[in-house]
């Protein structure tokens, strides 16, 4: 499936990287479709296999730096949406993550999982995927 | 018709203590399958303290009331990216107005044949959740919600209508689409006729405060159809959503052993608009109702309107503030005399991920949105204060 989206590229230093399971096929993704993604909208890469969301707690730094810096959106708007699929059934909600280390171990070994890190924890075990 | 209120307490407890069990689950563990497939569960659970002058709200709250509380337990699984089952039960006791009594809140199954990266449309079959304005379809979670209650003149609070808003039985299409920075959806519910609970019926009629040789039965609510489109800016920075709800409420009316068919046509547009920022949120919208009824051969047409302009500040991630205006006519004809205003100043505290204090005082000019049947038997005082506190937990 074409990314038919040329989203605004994300300017600015970035303390964090968005990262994927190594084995996911996309490489590079555009803001509006990573936005859809972490809204749990999205729920299938392009070869159909199920996208896998894991998210770290809304008060953790790189939580809020991954949300004004990457996604752009506020976190409290990121939760209501979250907060609405779940109590109407119209989707799931991401998979929580205690500590970034738990997000990047779940990254590594679970297929089509999606998640973000603080720059500087990003290791050979996932994929660093570009954001356009 | 006044219940026991023997198992006021216990019925929030149980609930409580079970929804804390369910805590250890919390955030479904990503290995949590069934038969293979992914599944979620999520539940609330959230009890209410009422203190009112004036008027009765949700019980005898002149009193101060614990009559008041909303419980609730869903589950999702994801057979495959397209195709889900959901579904949630629901318990809610608000003074004589809502009975306590489990009910299933919304059961389907959704199908989407369109899963574009940029673009997704489906279906949902069974019972479906309404959505009307910003906040109808999750009316129940205290999380999702801005105050304890929601303004009168678009979501009818404390009157019968509140309860014929909640779900239909049919089905549901949807579709959305991502364009660079915003985000656009449009969901259309087509529902089957149901007719209406006692609960609502006595809420509409004041369970009998009115004469006693009056009555309403068969009060059947045909034909609704619901229609929301939500356009989303930036991000969701700025949010705007028109709703539309069309449907016909038949009864016949019983009175001195003679009956009356009568029905109202009745349509219902709301417009929605909020602005998000860092620190503050602020949120207007507007409810035109246009009821045309017909009775034993004659009929008429009234229009109603309301709107409210609310603000949140958000003082920290866990501590916000409310300031709102609410006005509603029941007869936009004659605004002047039909008019009810509702003052509120609230706060939210989350003072966990998982619990949530909220409080808020009300003062309402007007009778619109008291509920008559919490005040049997007694003409309606024009103004009512109104003290709420309430805890909510969820997982």
């Amino acid at each position: 499936m074409a990314l038919i989206f040329t989203a605004m590229p994300v300017h600015g230093a970035q303390s964090v990287e968005v990262i994927t399971n190594p084995q996911t096929p996309s490489t590079t993704l555009s803001q509006a479709s990573l936005r859809a993604i972490f809204a749990m909208r999205i729920r299938q890469w392009p070869d159909g296999s199920p996208v896998k969301v894991f998210v770290l707690p809304d008060k953790d730094t790189s939580h809020e730096a991954f949300c004004k810096e990457i996604l752009r959106i506020y976190p409290y708007v990121l939760r209501d949406t979250w907060d609405r699929m779940v109590y109407t059934g119209a989707g799931q909600a991401p998979t929580l993550a205690r500590t970034p280390e738990e997000l990047l171990l779940n990254v590594a070994r679970t297929p089509g999982s999606i998640g973000y890190i603080e720059k500087g924890k990003v290791n050979e075990t996932v994929k660093t995927l570009e954001i356009r | 018709m006044k219940r026991s209120r023997r198992l006021k307490f216990a019925k929030p407890l149980v609930w409580l203590v079970f929804a804390s069990l369910g805590s250890a689950c919390a955030w479904a563990d990503e290995t949590a399958r069934i038969g293979g497939y992914p599944y979620q569960v999520h539940g609330f659970a959230s009890l209410g303290y009422i203190n009112t002058s004036g008027n009765n709200f949700y019980g005898d709250s002149e009193d101060g009331s614990f009559d008041y509380y909303e419980v609730g337990l869903n589950g999702i699984i994801q057979f495959n990216p397209r195709f889900s089952a959901s579904g949630q039960l629901l318990a809610r006791e608000a003074g004589e107005t809502d009975d306590g009594d489990v009910r299933v809140d919304y059961a389907y199954l959704d199908y989407q044949f369109i899963t574009m990266e940029a673009a997704r449309a489906g279906a949902r079959l069974g019972r479906v959740r309404n959505p009307l304005g910003f906040y109808n379809e999750s009316r129940d979670v205290l999380f999702t919600r801005p105050s304890i209650m929601l303004p009168q003149s678009v979501y009818l609070e404390g009157t019968g209508v509140r309860e014929l808003l909640f779900s239909s039985d049919g089905i549901q299409l949807y579709s959305d689409w991502d364009h660079d920075q915003h985000h656009t959806s449009l969901k259309l519910n087509i529902a089957k006729s149901t007719e209406v609970s006692d609960t609502t019926r006595d809420n509409f009629t004041g369970g009998g405060s009115f004469a006693s040789n009056f009555s309403v039965e068969n009060l059947t609510l045909r034909d609704p159809l619901y229609l929301q489109l939500l356009h989303e800016r930036e991000g969701g920075r700025l949010r705007l959503a028109a709703s539309f709800l069309t449907a016909r409420l038949d009864a016949v009316f019983g009175f001195g052993g003679m009956s009356f068919p009568t029905g109202i046509d009745a349509e219902i547009v709301v417009l929605s608009g909020q602005f998000n920022e860092a620190k503050w949120t602020l949120t207007s919208e507007y409810s035109l109702t246009t009821s045309k009824f017909d009775f034993a051969g004659t009929g008429g047409e009234n229009r109603s309107d309301g709107a409210y302009l609310q603000g949140e500040y958000r003082f920290s991630p866990e501590l916000s503030g409310l300031l709102r205006y609410d006005v509603a006519y029941s007869d936009r004809n004659h605004r002047g005399n039909s008019d009810s205003r509702d003052t509120t100043i609230g706060f939210g505290w989350q003072f966990r991920p998982s619990w949530i204090l909220m409080g808020e005082f009300h003062n309402i000019d007007g009778t619109a949105g008291i509920p008559r049947i919490d005040n049997p038997g007694m003409a309606l005082e024009p103004r009512t204060r109104l003290l709420a506190l309430m805890l909510g937990y969820r997982f």
